[in-house]
């Protein structure tokens, strides 16, 4: 954790009496400083600027040879033809020395880093869900609906969420000037921004180059429409949206990108995104969709092309935002409806399961989070259906969701407050219930996590240990905390048994935010504790080691 | 206002109730299913947001015969369902027709390929492709032969369309090429694509049946769905799934038992006729046809018996060395008591119900409202199975529904960009030069020695490339993804909705020039008028009224009506003419502008 990250969120709590907490908590100290932005964020009534760029995968990415197993025996075996080595691979990762990437993604290998949390680019391994669908459409459906297997909702994951921060929105009349909640690129409104009040953000093929602000003299729509007169009603509001978000768009402040971005056209719906946040819109959601990815035939050559693109737009994407001084604000998530059978059909793969996703940005912690996939005969014929992934529950699609919202849109805020929304989200609202799950785990990927005092009086001491991530650990895990004076500073590891295991931190330090990390993998599987001794107090915390 | 009441003379008062539900609908109660939300489905129940997105609950909830009044507005509503706009001209030819039932069965008369024939052969060239490497840099000029056969392709179907007589013919295929997906981009070879759209005219009406089989074995699809790469060699397999899961899923059957959880299918089931679909080849043009594809609209498909697994498949509870025909007709026999597939589906469907079903929810969706009535559509799947998986008959019956005529369907669909672009070039009579059909490419050789192959048919190709790219990415014959455009509201976004008012006005404006600089697409605001009356005593108001009775689903209220007389009366108006050519040309501007141009 680079020092600064922590002074800004350690700012968040100095500012939460503020008369604005909602609108300053999590913000960065520099958009204090912009007030159409802080106008902006009011009004859709967010804790922070953070702004999430969604890429969807369309068709099913085959994340074997993405992020590639390349010295597990069973991955050749499996794939004679498919299977990557050498010159088709990146180099090992550097802290993680049984994955490559696939060469083609040589950008998101730069942005990895050396890893180890200190990256820009999280991995998150066998991501899936229990009871997965193999079909396009209806897995589709499953992640942007965020919804159990067996249940169906209308709704979007991005969609509630919006609405559950926005509940007056839409609004009877758009207002000149305004910007979309949320924006996608394409030709129509993915169900992923579709809440009970309809879309919540706006499809658009590329950004317009004119708007045409015309006024209509439309008569009233009748008291209990009949189906046509709802359908007008519908065609009259998507027009006032294609007239009202398009001037605000056209008549963005930064039209230019501070880099040059690839021919592609995911690269260059990135570098309009770029421009849009540039330019301080409050829009909080981005959707790009980039394929397809089904590549039941000549992969190699397929998936080849589209991770080529994929890689290097984000790559000019991240370069262009940190230039812009905005990276700090903006995270990256990408998504797939399912990944591909680990067995090759000859130059291709047919649908299957569980699939490595990325999160990238300067406030992620890259790193490998999650086990290599297992590929042995004996998990292929345990996983459902059989011959496919056995997905990670920790990584359930939903909690990289829950992830993303606790730890960025929504960091900063109220933690009951936050946990409720995640609830109404993933979980049930008033009108629908979306999983029979009702825990969701945040994976502690994300450096600007919400903090929170502990021990007795935080205030008066300024002392504070924050959770350590991941929690659970099964590698590498960090722990930070905070010092209000000079002095003698102790953190071990102790067994449930209260027994001391390690001695992690034994020294004179400073005062102010300090970090050590752990790595959790040499411990069993089990429940331990590690505590912070200071001359200012002494406060504990629990971890969990999985494995 | 007062003079314009029409719509609403098509009252849901004039209709029966709904009559002999039990008895008609046996031992399913649609009213017990749980509708589940999905794509089309874009919203909830929720009225505080605009749209509709829910199943329609009208009088008739069934196929009984349309008694009402039929009228004007009756006609016209019949017609916009099954045409890419009306023409005034073509209006007036089925009022001459007289009743419903006429002009019903003149719009079905297609039916009969012999009656109404398919169109002339587009060209010779479809039949002698190369199947090029397309990823080779050294035949560049063959891709660019291939993208402008592409585009004349396109170019041809568009002027079938908007050429079109009293006929549903090209409303069908433009559905069917959107539920049996194949995509021009992936199949690269325009051949294919032109004997796979052949085939959609033929099947247009035909025998849903064997529509299914025909398509399984047509080249485009085995290109398309990588039938042609599922294949086993002495004990080497390469099942490919593709084909096989999208058969089931979007082409046949559908992921569950219509209104229930109850899956069609499993992933065994998908690998075992995966396994029984192996060994098809799509054509290479140089084979000569052989049995059983003589006779037929022959593409050069055929099977290597080399290549087909010929051990036991078990597909939905049956065991057997099963091939296509076989799946087909399993898959046709489905729910299937007998083996008890699927599993937990009450007894008493009959066989063949679920593919029926599936069929006529497809058709209601195209033809009635985005969101299927269980109700209805479960009353056309039973005639539709009566009828051995004719889709005629059920068309018939539908199009001659109460349901169909009720007020809340008329003007509740969207329009799709191939109808929007459609109904502007039929409704006001834009033209443009008649497709020629000489064969492409025009070869010229330029100053650098390289081919250039030269649009034929440069106009039809601004409408075509204005169909994808100026408004709104529904490029003919190249669907998104194999389940093809989710249609209803999913038409229309900021992008596309913006995209639309660029193409009409500069449509009415002119501004479409080809490449000799010539106008393209020709705009008379006259002879607009003239459709309605060449005489210029008529009255702004009734020119108006009858010019958006054209167009319009809707009877507009005064603002709207008011601002279109205004227009139409002009800034010059003059004593002994009611209205002129630029107040005609305003008018259209904005009429193509309201939102009630954008339903149907």
């Amino acid at each position: 954790m680079k020092r600064r990250d922590f002074l800004k969120t350690g700012l968040k709590i100095g500012v939460a009496t503020n008369a604005l907490p909602v609108l300053l908590g999590g913000s960065p100290v520099r958009a204090l400083g912009r007030s159409p932005l802080r106008s902006a964020l009011e009004a859709t009534g967010s804790a922070n600027n953070n702004v999430l760029v969604i890429i969807q995968l369309q068709g099913g990415n085959d994340g074997l040879n993405c992020v590639v197993p390349f010295t597990d025996p069973n991955y050749a075996s499996l794939r004679p033809t498919l299977g990557l080595s050498g010159s088709n691979l990146t180099a090992a990762l550097p802290d993680h020395g049984t994955l490559a990437f696939h060469s083609a993604m040589s950008g998101f290998y730069s942005l990895y880093g050396n890893g180890g949390g200190n990256g820009k680019l999280a991995v998150l391994q066998n991501v899936g869900y229990p009871n997965p669908i193999l079909s396009h459409f209806r897995g589709t459906d499953i992640w942007n609906t965020a919804t159990d297997s067996g249940i169906y909702a209308s709704t979007g994951w991005v969609g509630r969420l919006l609405k559950v921060q926005n509940p007056n929105f839409p609004p009877s009349t758009i207002p000149a000037g305004s910007q979309p909640l949320a924006l996608e690129f394409g030709n129509s409104l993915s169900n992923l921004f579709l809440s009970s009040s309809g879309g919540m953000g706006i499809a658009i093929s590329k950004v317009p180059t004119s708007g045409s602000g015309s006024t209509h003299n439309y008569d009233p729509i009748p008291n209990n429409p009949t189906t046509p007169y709802q359908e007008l009603e519908f065609v009259r509001t998507i027009q006032a949206e294609s007239e009202i978000y398009a001037q605000s768009i056209v008549s963005r402040s930064v039209t230019t990108n501070k880099v040059t971005y690839p021919t592609s056209t995911l690269a260059t719906q990135l570098s309009s995104i770029a421009q849009l946040i540039a330019s301080g819109f409050s829009t909080k959601i981005y959707l790009v969709t980039q394929g397809s990815y089904d590549t039941h035939s000549n992969e190699l050559t397929g998936q080849g092309n589209l991770l080529t693109d994929l890689s290097a737009a984000v790559l000019a994407f991240q370069q262009d935002i940190e230039a812009f001084g905005i990276a700090d604000q903006v995270a990256v998530l990408t998504y797939s409806e399912f990944g591909r059978r680990p067995k090759e059909n000859g130059s291709g793969t047919d649908h299957g399961t569980a699939a490595p996703h990325f999160v990238i940005g300067t406030q992620v912690k890259g790193a490998v989070y999650g086990s290599d996939p297992k590929l042995d005969a004996t998990s292929l014929a345990g996983g459902n259906p059989t011959g496919n992934l056995t997905y990670d529950p920790l990584h359930d699609f939903r909690n990289v969701y829950a992830t993303v919202m606790n730890e960025w849109l929504l960091a900063g805020g109220d933690q009951t407050q936050i946990n409720a929304d995640i609830q109404a989200v993933l979980t049930q609202d008033a009108s629908t219930t979306y999983s029979t799950n009702a825990t969701w785990q945040s994976l502690g990927i994300f450096r600007s996590q919400p903090l929170q005092y502990v021990g007795s009086s935080p205030d008066a001491t300024g002392l504070m240990l924050l959770p350590c991530y991941p929690n659970p650990a099964y590698g590498i895990t960090q722990i930070d905390y905070a010092l209000p004076a000079s002095g003698p500073v102790e953190i071990g590891i102790f067994n449930t048994s209260g027994v001391e295991i390690e001695r992690i931190v034994d020294s004179r330090q400073s005062p102010g935010p300090q970090s050590v990390t752990f790595d959790a993998s040499k411990l069993p599987t089990g429940t331990y504790f590690y505590r912070l001794t200071t001359a200012s107090g002494t406060v504990t915390r629990p971890m969990v080691v999985e494995h | 206002m007062e003079r314009r009441t029409f719509i609403t003379s098509t009252g849901a008062g004039l209709l029966g109730s709904a009559l002999g539900a039990g008895s008609i609908l046996g031992a399913f109660d649609p009213s017990k299913l749980v509708a589940k939300p999905s794509a089309f489905n874009r919203l909830s129940a929720n009225r505080s947001r605009p749209g509709g997105g829910q199943a329609l609950s009208t009088e008739s909830n069934d196929l009984t015969p349309y008694a009402g009044p039929w009228g004007d507005a009756e006609l016209r509503h019949l017609l916009r369902r099954t045409m890419f706009g009306v023409p005034e001209s073509q209006f007036l030819a089925a009022q001459a027709l007289g009743s419903m039932n006429a002009v019903v069965d003149q719009l079905l008369a297609c039916q009969d390929t012999t009656k109404v024939p398919l169109p002339a052969k587009l060209a010779s060239w479809v039949d002698n492709m190369p199947k090029g490497d397309l990823q080779d840099p050294a035949k560049t000029n063959q891709t660019r032969l291939m993208a402008m056969e592409r585009q004349q392709i396109e170019n041809w179907w568009f002027d079938q369309i908007a050429q079109e007589n009293l006929s549903i013919r090209q409303r069908m295929t433009l559905l069917w090429t959107n539920h049996f997906v194949t995509g021009s981009a992936t199949v690269n070879i325009p051949g294919y694509m032109y004997y796979y759209l052949l085939l959609c005219m033929q099947y247009a009406l035909g025998n849903f049946k064997d529509f299914a089989s025909a398509i399984a074995t047509s080249s485009a699809m085995l290109v398309y769905l990588n039938g042609d790469q599922n294949y086993v060699t002495g004990k080497n397999s390469f099942v490919n799934e593709n084909f096989a899961r999208e058969l089931m899923e979007l082409f046949t059957l559908g992921i569950n038992f219509p209104g229930t959880d109850i899956p069609n299918y499993t992933q065994a089931d998908i690998e075992q006729s995966a396994r029984a679909l192996t060994g098809w080849q799509h054509g290479n043009y140089k084979q000569t046809p052989v049995a059983p594809f003589t006779g037929i609209l022959w593409d050069g498909t055929n099977g290597n018996p080399n290549w087909h697994d010929t051990t036991n498949k078990t597909f939905l509870g049956q065991t057997g060395n099963w091939g296509l025909s076989d799946v087909i007709d399993i898959i046709f026999q489905q729910p299937d008591d007998a083996t008890a597939t699927p599993p937990g589906i009450p007894a008493g469907f009959p066989a063949g119900y679920t593919s029926a079903y599936w069929a006529s929810q497809k058709l209601y969706q195209e033809f009635v409202y985005y969101v299927p009535n269980p109700s209805v559509v479960d009353a056309m799947a039973r005639l539709m199975l009566a009828n051995n998986f004719e889709i005629a008959p059920v068309m018939q019956a539908l199009l001659t529904s109460a349901h169909f005529y009720d007020v809340n369907v008329v003007g509740a669909q969207i329009k799709s960009p191939v109808h929007y672009i459609g109904s502007l070039i039929r409704e006001f009579g834009i033209t443009y030069p008649a497709f020629d059909p000489t064969d492409p490419p025009v070869k010229e050789v330029d100053k650098n020695g390289f081919n250039v192959y030269t649009d034929t048919n440069p106009t039809l190709s601004i409408v075509t490339a204005a169909i994808l790219n100026v408004s709104q990415g529904q490029e003919l014959l190249n669907p998104p993804n194999v389940k093809g455009w989710p249609g209803g509201e999913n038409w229309l976004s900021a992008g596309t909705f913006q995209g639309r008012e660029t193409y009409s006005n500069s449509i009415l404006n002119n501004l479409f020039v080809n490449t000799k600089n010539n106008l393209a697409l020709s705009f008379s605001a006259d002879s607009y008028a003239a459709q309605i009356a060449n005489d210029t005593t008529l009255s702004a108001e009734a020119l108006s009224q009858s010019l958006e009775d054209l167009s319009l689903s809707f009877t507009l209220g005064p603002l709207e009506s008011g601002d279109l007389d205004t227009d139409l009366q002009g800034t010059y108006k003059n004593p002994n003419y009611q209205y002129n050519t630029l107040g005609v040309k305003e008018f259209a501007l904005y009429l193509t502008s309201l939102p009630e141009f954008q339903l149907f």
